[in-house]
């Protein structure tokens, strides 16, 4: 009884991880990039999707990595091979969609080894001062939003040089602004629509 | 195993927190009236259409277009089209 309700728990996940995911990489591809592509693609300034990333681990936590991991394959090689902004080979799709479904778990390793110690970790000796990562609270959620922007970019950034994709800085910048302002406008955008349309409190 | 309804209740409170930072549910239900007719009219409109659209009366518009002004959630100008005429626009 218990290993279905495993199964079925990490089923409702993963459609969930996925169908986030795809939304945003959507909404992004038709909305966003097409206003962006003009003077050559180094990086979106507003990447949507990011806030899947950040919401998904931080609320389903490693049980939404392979629908997150499975996803951005999915979406990059279909959505964005259709759209033409997608020129990796195979194996570089691999490399960076794993570094992107880890970022905001190795994000919120980072911070918990910086001293926020969030009691929601998995894999992590914690002592009796620890906090909980609290997910009600949206500050919680933009900071490791800030952080895993971060991560997410220097990594990307570094891959990119050694698998000789690029080698522009900007890409850096344009990766970490990115992040960090598509996280914040999809989860002030849900938060508006909440207000919006379900007003009765 | 956590729950998954509890995960997603949980960002739903996240959601209403940031409501809460905006303080948008302070306001009364004719505000909150004229706050939506602006926000579903592209997030900018004139004050004619918000009397249209919201049910209200004129005087009442304005001093509840006042308060939101106040409180830094909207922002008036004049249209370029109609200088008598005020455009409304979301400040958030």
């Amino acid at each position: 009884m218990s290993f279905l309700k495993d199964i079925k728990y990490f089923f409702e996940v993963s459609i969930t991880t996925f169908f986030s995911f795809g939304i945003l990489y959507v909404i992004w591809i038709f909305f966003i990039i097409s206003s962006e592509t003009a003077a050559g693609f180094d990086g979106s300034i507003m990447y949507v999707p990011h806030a899947a990333r950040v919401l998904t681990i931080c609320y389903f936590g490693i049980y939404a990595l392979p629908a997150l991991f499975a996803a951005h394959v999915f979406c990059t090689v279909y959505i964005g091979g259709a759209y033409g902004i997608n020129q990796l080979m195979f194996v570089d799709i691999i490399g960076t969609s794993l570094i992107s479904s880890f970022c905001v778990l190795i994000a919120l390793y980072a911070m918990a080894g910086l001293g926020f110690r969030f009691k929601t970790l998995p894999f992590y000796k914690f002592t009796n001062d620890s906090v909980y990562l609290d997910l009600r609270n949206h500050k919680h959620i933009i900071m490791v939003a800030v952080f895993s922007s971060a991560v997410h970019s220097l990594s990307l950034y570094i891959y990119n040089y050694l698998r000789a994709i690029s080698s522009n800085p900007e890409m850096f910048i344009r990766f970490f602004v990115g992040d960090i302002l598509g996280t914040l406008v999809t989860i002030f955008t849900l938060s508006f629509m909440l207000f919006a349309f379900f007003r009765e409190r | 195993m956590p729950e998954f309804k509890k995960q997603l209740e949980a960002f739903v409170k996240m959601l209403r927190n940031i409501e809460d930072e905006f303080k948008l549910h302070s306001l009364t239900p004719n505000e909150q009236a004229i706050f939506y007719t602006i926000i579903k009219s592209d997030s900018e409109c004139n004050i004619s259409q918000i009397v249209e659209k919201s049910g209200l009366s004129r005087s009442t518009v304005y001093k509840i277009l006042r308060k939101l002004e106040d409180n830094n959630l909207i922002q008036a100008f004049p249209s370029e089209s109609d200088k008598r005429e005020s455009i409304v626009s979301l400040k958030v």
